[in-house]
Order: structure tokens, then C-alpha cells, then sequence
């Protein structure tokens, strides 16, 4: 019998296209959705791993500064290690993130590494894996080894001149150098690298970002490590692994949302093919009644039907392949973006669509098309063949006909009830069910239950009788089955839609008002090409000249500076940025959005006190009066917190204390003053702030940013929008498989109905009237989609702001509706479900009279 | 010889929107042998289908036994009682239900797919292949040369006798057939007919036949009435008695 159904499969094809189209289709943008989602995902990983492990393979233990500033393992700690008792090899290593190299016409950007070859405590031909080029003389007087691609990508090779400089420099700070040889490299984790010395003298400091340390073969790991911390003070020693595992937890939200977003549309996948099976086994019942009656049974002819639709979702994971892999090559710049702007400084290079991923993705969607299809298909395989024989007839007892007639809104009402629950009281959330996620999920599939119970309740609508849309209309409310499926589908797409932007409405808006209140000064100066905005916590940060300094002091108009150092330190295994600014300033009233008593928090930075963002003191559980051990550069050091600010420039965490406490608690090297990375210039009462900014330009030349307030905020805006664009495409996604449904659908029943359409036309209906009862249908699948999507997507906010957002990233937001964005959505919703009825409801209304004929 | 089929008190009730209940059939009983024609004629809704239903096992009675080659069906579950209905009883529809797609030769073949089977009883009791079943009864009901069309394009009587070719390929003991003309005209309900009396004799099945048309009805060895949900002894006209 699978023979014949399989032998019969194409016929049964020709017969109903739409029918086979629709699930393979929705299961392949579901599938497409997830594999993209999951291909940038790991390109994202790789590229952590690219800067955390490419040289770590075969390591034990790593050593890196207490502080994660750049230099922070002194040049001397490397004969210690190398002498200390157990050790094999000490590899002495320096990151140069985003090194940028060039040639005249062209630049790259690529992981860069110092690295020491003259010991031979590093190969890099042995740590990538593969077959290189290399030229050793150009190489230790200053040149670089290339990754392959990036030479190619360059058009250059062996001893071609470049340019270098270090990640985020200006054109002043680049060197003419030699490409020393070129390595493979896999994408992804492609790498550059410099001989150490130079790449010291390229990022202009001495010391070392951290040292791999192999253990000799017997040796007991612990005890070099505990050894190591004796005799290196102010310094980690881990596992190697800890930092890559540690980096990964650090994306992992952002991760972590982009599967939620892929799996909404998985999510109206499902119900695509829940939507097509039943459209599919609504047509087939009588052929089901026969199987039955010739003797299949019905668990049989379930599995059969479950088999079927196992290799509709085995074709369209098949074409989701493609779609997933073109739709992560669309989205790979903004997802670097993304990732650079939050996390880390490279960019993602490349991707790799690898097997298991192809595979994970494939079943993820075939799983949903089951689930979809799966309660359709043991329904129908349940009734008595007598009941699918007999057209017409009631297949159900009245009680179970109400049972399944009121179960999906009972349940629909339900999960949306819990979702609002949860939204309206998130603090009793975590111990009802533990995710603000599992509540958008229930309140989701809740929403999608809910259309047919909806239709059902306006089938008293009696307007428009006489016209030929309203007769349509009415149609529709008469009969939800025909109806609710596709309308199921596009209420989680629209209020998908609803959800995410109001978030992302929300968040920007409350941004732009942190921005308002927190950027106090007029201008603000950075070293140039510097990363990140004035609080970035980039660990390449690079300081302010004194010649730059000396000039924003000498400046006319400016009134008062206030002078910012950044470093980065690991808290409960987490990067967080220390920031000193001069707590005493009296033009700076205005520096800090405090949570609490403002003035008992700037008193207390005063004091030697400490100011934790948001998402740092939820992390931490902190709260004005707790007291925090910081980590500093000889010993830990117990600080009271004096107060919490709103922070959305970094999820990671940060924290403020006075600059002076800073240059205590992490004295600067011997003989050199306290960095500055970034001065906030106060003007003189009525001074021209554009002619500051122009006078300041000049005399720093390239050596400094200078930014006016207003430019930095639309920086700052920019930068919002370019991390926020990734959602964009998967908003599309998910309308696109939603809009495809409702036209695939209408296409379905278009089919179906060509005997009713034909006795229409029989009776005298003209084709416009044919094709105005098709447009019926489908304003009202519109109308009870933006309605139901609209409410859900409405909750969804709620959820996404007050629940998700501040679990998972520390951020309280300010509920703010786009109204505007959330009009045009709408309206694209509305385009969208109207262009996928255009080619079903002309097909209707090229129908005429003779198709009588056909269903006789 | 024991019955192919036993109806013992049969009684069908079906559930009213307005809370009643419709008896449809009322403590009917039957037995029919191998061999043996009984015929039930009624008006339109007077249980006729209903009765071949539940004598296929199709749908179940609300109150008697229903035994199937000496088999309570009752006691089985759904898959013994669909193979027990595939290997036993032969089913002829009055709206044929044939599988559009599928060719006339692969619909009568369905039996044997669902089966699992290659191999049908012969007319001599060996068994013998079912794509040559198929074929000598393809070559039976006057169809060998439409066997690769798609069952769409058949007529309407062409349509019922690829249905009773595929009622009669797995060689079943019973015969049932629900008013199996009731969609042809005169003189295809007349060769349909003559067809399913000869098959069903040639292959010593017993048939029941469910049809209003008195004429078709009086062909059969056993004629009954189904009245009020009760079954009676028909009164024949006379044109039927004389054929």
C-alpha cells in the first residue's frame, strides 16, 4: 500500500498542486529560518573562537591579566612560567583585534596575533592545520602571514608590500610592511600573524595579552597552576576552555533571541501544515473512508497519512537548505555588526554551513511539520469509515463535536491568559513556569488557536448581504474550518511583527531619552579611530595623547573637562568595564540615570564609592549599600555600592568609581601617567558649540575624535538601529511563510470549490462577483488575523519588555508603542495577504459553468 | 453450512441535535450463507445503507451482535476487525468511491495492496497472482482494455463495474452492496446487475443487496423489507417473479 501511495504520489500532485506545495513550502522557509539563525550563530562562535582559542589547541592552562587591558601580563612573566617546574612550552601571545590590513585600493579586516617563533614555542603552520607559505626573514624584520582568503581577497602574496594597523586605527596609524606568507585557515577562523615584538611596537605598548602554557606529559596540571599564582602575582591562570566558555555565555542572549525569532517561524510553519494537512485530508476523506472500508485500520492508514507528510517536510527541509544558507549570507553583515557592536572587535569573516547544522535544522522542521500534521491526521484516522464515506454526514456525537469545537479556545484562552499573567506580575513568574520565552511560546500558540471561536462569534454578521464581498465574508464566518488555518498562521506572524518592534520601539525610544539625559557634556573627544562609543569597554580602547589632552585643556571656551579611563575586569566570570571619571564635577550634575536617590549615589562616588549598571547589579544581585570585592591589581579590594544607574550601552556590565580611586586601585606602569581614553568637554555659557568642535578638529588633526553631544546621540541611535536590523529579516520571514499560506490556502480552496464556483457562474455570477467572494475570505482572514495578532502582539511587548528584557539582558525599558511603524506593518500585512490572494482569486474567476461537468 | 454473515437483534440509534434519539434500525437479525442472495429494499432512509454498513463492520450497532465468518466482531479491536473486513467481505458502493488518481487496474487492485497480499484465492482454490486476478476480472467486467486509465475518466457504469471487479479480487465470502445501480441508467444498471449476480454465484460468495429498485431486488433468493427499522418478507410484483 506505501508503494501504491508513493507510485500514486505525482497524480495525486497534478490533481492538487496547492495542496503538496503549501507544507513543502512553509516547511522550507521554517527550515530555512532555523538554519540561518543557527549557521550565524556558530559563524559567531568560530569567530569568539577565532579570538579566544586559534592558538590555544594543545594548551593546558592559560595566563591573562587580572585586568583585560591590552599589555596586561608583564613581559616578565614569561621566563617564570617557562622556568617553572612541569611547564613544556609557554607561548607568549598578544591579540590585535580587527587588525586592519591593506593595499592601496583595498583593506581587510582579520583577527591579528603576536606571536613568538624565535623560541619555537609557536608554529603557526601546525596550529592551522594545513600547508602554508612562509618567509622567514620578511617575517621577524616586521612582515605578516596572511590568512589565504585575505591575501586573495587583496590580490596580494609573498613579500607584495601592505599596509597594517591596529583595529580601529586611522590612517595615521598605519605602517608599510611585507607579506611574510600566507596560512589556510578555515573560514571563520582564519588569523593573521606578526612577530611579537613588532606587534608590540604596532599596538605602541609593551607586555603581553596572555601566555598558553603546556604541561610536560605526566605533569600535574593543579599543581602548575597553583605554582604559577604563587610565583605571578596579579594575574588568572584557567583551564584552557574556561575563556571560550565564558565568551560563549556572554552572547548567549543575543543568541538565544535569534533562535526565539527563528522558531516563530518554524512556529507559523506548523501551523501551515497544519493548515494544508487538514485542507488535504478534508479533500481525501472519502478516499480515507475506502482505505478503512477495504480493510486498512485506522492507526494504519494515521501512519500512512504521517508518512506522506514525513516526506513533504524531508522535501521542503531539502529546499530550506538553500533558503537557509542565502538567507544567513544576507544576513551575515548585519549580524557581524550586531556582534561587533555588542561583544566583540572582528567582524564575522565567513560562514560555514556545516553538516550537523544542515542536519539539526532539517529535523527541527520535519518535527514541526509532524506536530502540525500529526493531530489532523489521528482525528481523522479515527472516525468510523462510515463517516468518511458518507459525505455530508455528521461525523462526530454532538458532545465530542463540542468538545473539539470549544477545546482550541478553551486552551487558546488559557496559555494567553497564563502569557498576560506572566506579563502583568513577572515577579511570581520564574517559579510558575521559569522563562519569559516559554510565556511568549503558550501566548503565541494560544493566539493561534483562537480564529476559528473568533469567526464562530461573528457569524452574526449580517452587513453587505447583496454585494459580492459581503456574501464572500459571510462565507467565510459560516464556515471557520475553511477560514481559521491560514488565519492561525498569520495571527503569531502579526503579532510576531506587533511584538518585536514594539520592543525595539521601546528600547530605542528609551535609549534616545538615556541618551538626553546622560550625555551632559557639549563635546566629546577619543582617540581617533577609537572603538565604540564614549563608554565602550572594547579592551583595545586606546588612550589619549597628552598632546590632545593639553589641547582640550587650552581650549577658550571650555569650561571643564571630564576626563574618563576604561579598562576591563572579570566579575563571577564576566567581562565588566571599570570606568573612572572625576566624581566631583560640578558642571557634570547630570552624567548618570540613577535608580533610587541620586543624590545619596553621587555623594557616595564622591566617597570612594561605587556606581553598577543595571544589568551588572541584576546579575550580581547588587543594590545601593551591598558591597562588591573588586578584583584590582595586587589584591582584591571590598567596595560599598553607592548607587545603580540605568545603563543600555552594554549588557556585560560596568561600573563607576572616582578616577583617582581607579588610578590607586590599578596603578598605571612606572613612569607613565594614568591613561585617559576619552575627555567630555563643558563649554562656557553661550559658547558656539559647532565652532568649538571646528577649532578642536584643527588643532588635533587626526590624532582625535571630537563629537558634538548631538552627533554622538545619532551615533549612538545609528548603532542601535544597525545591531537591531538582524530582527528584520526574520520579521520578513515569517510574514512572507505566513502570506504565502493564506495565498497557497485560498489557491486550495479555490480548487476545491470549482463546482460551487461553477453553479455560481451557472446562475448567472459574473467573474467579478466570483472574484469578490475570494476577496471576502480573505479580508477576513486579514481582519481576524490583525485583530487577534494585534491583541497578542500586545501582551507580547509586555512580555518581551517587562519579563524577557530584564531577565535576560538587565534592562528595564520604558513601554513606548510605535504607533507609526506599527500602522505600516499593518498596512504591510494587509498588502501582503492581498497579493497572495491575486493569482487564487483570478483562477476564480476564470472558473466558468462547465466546471459543473467536471465534479458530476 | 454455517452463515458468512449473523445479524442478532441489531439496533441503531443516532443521536438527535434536539437531545432525541432516531432508531434507525430496530432488533433486526439475519443470516446469510455462502451462495446465498438476500436482497433488502426500502424507501430512501429507511436504514438500507445503514445495515450494510454495520454488516461490514463499517460502523457499529448500538445494541445485537454482528458475527463475520463466525466471528464476533464486537470483540475485536480495529485492526482485527479491518483485516477480518479486508480478507472477508467485498464492498460495492452505490457512489462506486474509486480513487480518481489512481488507474482502474491499480483501484482494483486496492484489496490486495491494503492486504499486503500477492496472492488471491483462484476459481479452482489455488491461489494464483493478484495482478492476473486483477486482469481476469478486468477481462470479467469488460474493462481489460481501460485498465490503465485514471478512474476519472471512466462513465458511470464503467466506474461500478471496476468497483465490483475490486469487491470480488480477494475472492471474499461476502458480498455486500449498497444500492449498486442507484447511480446508472436502465441498461447499465441492467448489465451491472447481471454481472454481480453472476460473479458473486460463480465465486460461491454470499450477497446482500440493499436497493430500492423492487426489480433488482426480486433477483435475489431471500427478499426482504426493511420498514419502520424492522425487517419483512417482501411481496414481489409480478414482473419480477416471472424473471
Amino acid at each position: 500500500m506505501i508503494r501504491l501511495l508513493l507510485r500514486a504520489a505525482p497524480a495525486r500532485f497534478r490533481a492538487a498542486p496547492a495542496l503538496g506545495l503549501l507544507p513543502v513550502l512553509a516547511i522550507a522557509l521554517g527550515a530555512g529560518a532555523v538554519l540561518s539563525v543557527q549557521l550565524l550563530n556558530r559563524a559567531a562562535l568560530e569567530t569568539l573562537d577565532a579570538s579566544l582559542d586559534v592558538l590555544s589547541a594543545g594548551a593546558d592552562l592559560v595566563v591573562t591579566g587580572l585586568v583585560e587591558e591590552a599589555g596586561s601580563v608583564p613581559d616578565e612573566a614569561w621566563p617564570v612560567v617557562l622556568a617553572t617546574r612541569g611547564v613544556r612550552r609557554a607561548a607568549p601571545v598578544i591579540r590585535l583585534a580587527g587588525l586592519r590590513v591593506g593595499t592601496l585600493d583595498k583593506e581587510a579586516s582579520v583577527p591579528g596575533w603576536g606571536v613568538d617563533m624565535v623560541s619555537g614555542s609557536f608554529d603557526f603552520a601546525g596550529s592551522e592545520g594545513g600547508e602554508g607559505t612562509f618567509a622567514p626573514e620578511a617575517f621577524f624584520s616586521g612582515g605578516i602571514v596572511l590568512p589565504e582568503r585575505v591575501a586573495d581577497r587583496l590580490g596580494v602574496g609573498p613579500l607584495d608590500p601592505v599596509w597594517i594597523g591596529p583595529g580601529g586605527a586611522g590612517p595615521a596609524d598605519r605602517r608599510p610592511t611585507l607579506v611574510a606568507g600566507t596560512v589556510p585557515g578555515e573560514d571563520g577562523r582564519a588569523s593573521a600573524f606578526l612577530d611579537l615584538a613588532h606587534a608590540q611596537a604596532l599596538r605602541g605598548r609593551p607586555g603581553l595579552d596572555r601566555i598558553e602554557v603546556s604541561a610536560a606529559e605526566g605533569s600535574d596540571v593543579e599543581a602548575i597552576r597553583r605554582a604559577l599564582s604563587a610565583r605571578i602575582p596579579g594575574v588568572r591562570i584557567e583551564q584552557s576552555g574556561t575563556l571560550r566558555a565564558e565568551g560563549a555565555e556572554l552572547f548567549s542572549a543575543f543568541r538565544l533571541n535569534l533562535l526565539a525569532l527563528s522558531a516563530v517561524s518554524l512556529l507559523v510553519a506548523a501551523f501551515l501544515v497544519y493548515a494544508s494537512v487538514r485542507a488535504a485530508l478534508a479533500a481525501r476523506r472519502q478516499e480515507i473512508g475506502l482505505y478503512r472500508a477495504l480493510g486498512a485500520s485506522g492507526r494504519r492508514v494515521g501512519a500512512l497519512l504521517l508518512g506522506e507528510v514525513f516526506l513533504m517536510a524531508l522535501a521542503g527541509a531539502a529546499l530550506g537548505i538553500p533558503v537557509g544558507a542565502l538567507a544567513a549570507g544576507a544576513s551575515l553583515d548585519r549580524v557581524s555588526a550586531t556582534i561587533s557592536n555588542l561583544y566583540l572587535l572582528e567582524r564575522i569573516e565567513g560562514l560555514t554551513i556545516a553538516p550537523q547544522v544542515v542536519l539539526l535544522a532539517g529535523l527541527v522542521a520535519v518535527a514541526a511539520a509532524l506536530a502540525g500534521a500529526a493531530p489532523q491526521v489521528f482525528q481523522e484516522a479515527s472516525r468510523a469509515p462510515v463517516t468518511l464515506l458518507t459525505p455530508g454526514r455528521a461525523s462526530l456525537s454532538p458532545a465530542r463535536r463540542r468538545f473539539w469545537r470549544l477545546w482550541p479556545p478553551a486552551a487558546g484562552t488559557a496559555l494567553i491568559g497564563t502569557a498576560v499573567w506572566a506579563a502583568l506580575d513577572p515577579a511570581s513568574w520564574p517559579a510558575i513556569v521559569g522563562s519569559g520565552f516559554g510565556a511568549a511560546g503558550a501566548l503565541l500558540i494560544g493566539a493561534a488557536l483562537l480564529p476559528d471561536a473568533a469567526i464562530r462569534l461573528a457569524a452574526g454578521f449580517r452587513a453587505g448581504q447583496n454585494s459580492a464581498v459581503g456574501r464572500g465574508i459571510l462565507a467565510a464566518l459560516r464556515e471557520p474550518g475553511s477560514t481559521g488555518p491560514p488565519a492561525a498562521a498569520l495571527v503569531v506572524a502579526v503579532a510576531m511583527l506587533v511584538g518585536v518592534s514594539s520592543l525595539i520601539g521601546s528600547f530605542r525610544a528609551t535609549l534616545d531619552d538615556w541618551l538626553g539625559e546622560t550625555l551632559a557634556a557639549d563635546i566629546y573627544v577619543s582617540r581617533a579611530g577609537g572603538a565604540g562609543g564614549a563608554r565602550s569597554i572594547a579592551s583595545e580602547r586606546r588612550a589619549l595623547s597628552a598632546e590632545v589632552l593639553a589641547a582640550t585643556a587650552a581650549d577658550p571656551d571650555v569650561r571643564d573637562r571630564d576626563l574618563l579611563r576604561a579598562l576591563r575586569i572579570r566579575l563571577d566570570g564576566r567581562p565588566v568595564a571599570v570606568l573612572g571619571v572625576d566624581a566631583v564635577l560640578p558642571a557634570a550634575g547630570d552624567r548618570f540615570s540613577i535608580l533610587g536617590d541620586p543624590e545619596a549615589a553621587l555623594a557616595g562616588l564622591g566617597k570612594g564609592e561605587l556606581l553598577v549598571s543595571e544589568p551588572l547589579a541584576r546579575r550580581l544581585g547588587l543594590e545601593a549599600g551591598a558591597a562588591l570585592s573588586l578584583p584590582a591589581a595586587t589584591t582584591d579590594r571590598p567596595l560599598r555600592v553607592a548607587g545603580v544607574y540605568r545603563d543600555y550601552g552594554n549588557e556585560q556590565g560596568a561600573l563607576f568609581l572616582d578616577r583617582t580611586l581607579m588610578n590607586a586601585l590599578y596603578p598605571p606602569e612606572p613612569g607613565t601617567p594614568a591613561p585617559v581614553h576619552g575627555a567630555a568637554l563643558y563649554l562656557r555659557e553661550g559658547a558656539d558649540r559647532g565652532a568649538a568642535v571646528t577649532r578642536l578638529e584643527r588643532a588635533l588633526g587626526l590624532s582625535a575624535n571630537v563629537v558634538d553631544n548631538a552627533a554622538l546621540r545619532s551615533r549612538a541611535l545609528d548603532v542601535f538601529d544597525q545591531t537591531m536590523a538582524v530582527t528584520g529579516l526574520l520579521r520578513v520571514f515569517a510574514l512572507v511563510i505566513a502570506a504565502l499560506g493564506v495565498g497557497l490556502f485560498l489557491w486550495t480552496l479555490v480548487r476545491e470549490r470549482a463546482a460551487e464556483v461553477a453553479l455560481h457562474r451557472a446562475l448567472g455570477a459574473n467573474r467579478r462577483q466570483v472574484a469578490g467572494g475570494f476577496l471576502g475570505r480573505t479580508l477576513v482572514i486579514i481582519g481576524i488575523s490583525l485583530l487577534i495578532g494585534g491583541g497578542a502582539g500586545a501582551v507580547l511587548t509586555l512580555l518581551l519588555v517587562q519579563v524577557v528584557n530584564p531577565a535576560w539582558f538587565g534592562w528595564t525599558l520604558t513601554l513606548h508603542w510605535p504607533l507609526g511603524v506599527l500602522a505600516a506593518q499593518g498596512a504591510a500585512v494587509v498588502l501582503a495577504g492581498l497579493l497572495a490572494a491575486v493569482l487564487p482569486v483570478r483562477l476564480a474567476s476564470r472558473l466558468d459553468a462547465t466546471a459543473l461537468r467536471q465534479e458530476i | 453450512m454455517s452463515p458468512v454473515l449473523e445479524l442478532d437483534r441489531v439496533v441503531r440509534r443516532y443521536p438527535q441535535a434536539d437531545g432525541s434519539e432516531l432508531t434507525v434500525l430496530d432488533s433486526v437479525s439475519l443470516g446469510i450463507g455462502r451462495g446465498e442472495t438476500v436482497s433488502v429494499a426500502g424507501r430512501s432512509g429507511s436504514g438500507k445503507s445503514t445495515l450494510l454498513h454495520i454488516a461490514a463492520g463499517i460502523e457499529v450497532p448500538s445494541e445485537g451482535t454482528v458475527r463475520l465468518g463466525g466471528r464476533a466482531l464486537a470483540g475485536l479491536s480495529d485492526p482485527e476487525r479491518s483485516r477480518l473486513r479486508g480478507r472477508f467481505v467485498g464492498l460495492v458502493f452505490q457512489f462506486f468511491h474509486l480513487v480518481p488518481y489512481l488507474t482502474v487496474r491499480e483501484n482494483v487492485l486496492l484489496p490486495a495492496r491494503i492486504a499486503g497480499v500477492r496472492e488471491a484465492p483462484g476459481g479452482d482454490g489455488d491461489p494464483m497472482e493478484v495482478d492476473a486476478a486483477a486482469d481476469r476480472l478486468l477481462a470479467a467486467v469488460g474493462l481489460e482494455g481501460r485498465a490503465r486509465e485514471p478512474a476519472r475518466r471512466l462513465s458511470g457504469g464503467e466506474m461500478q463495474r471496476t468497483a465490483i471487479a475490486r469487491a470480488l479480487l480477494l475472492r471474499p465470502a461476502l458480498l455486500l452492496a449498497d444500492e449498486p445501480t442507484g447511480n446508472l441508467d436502465a441498461r447499465g444498471a441492467g448489465a451491472v446487475a447481471d454481472l454481480l449476480f453472476r460473479l458473486a454465484q460463480d465465486r460461491g460468495a454470499g450477497l446482500l443487496l440493499a436497493t430500492h429498485d423492487l426489480e433488482l431486488a426480486a433477483r435475489a433468493d431471500t427478499r426482504l423489507r426493511l420498514r419502520g427499522g424492522r425487517l419483512f418478507a417482501a411481496e414481489l410484483p409480478p414482473s419480477s417473479t416471472a424473471r
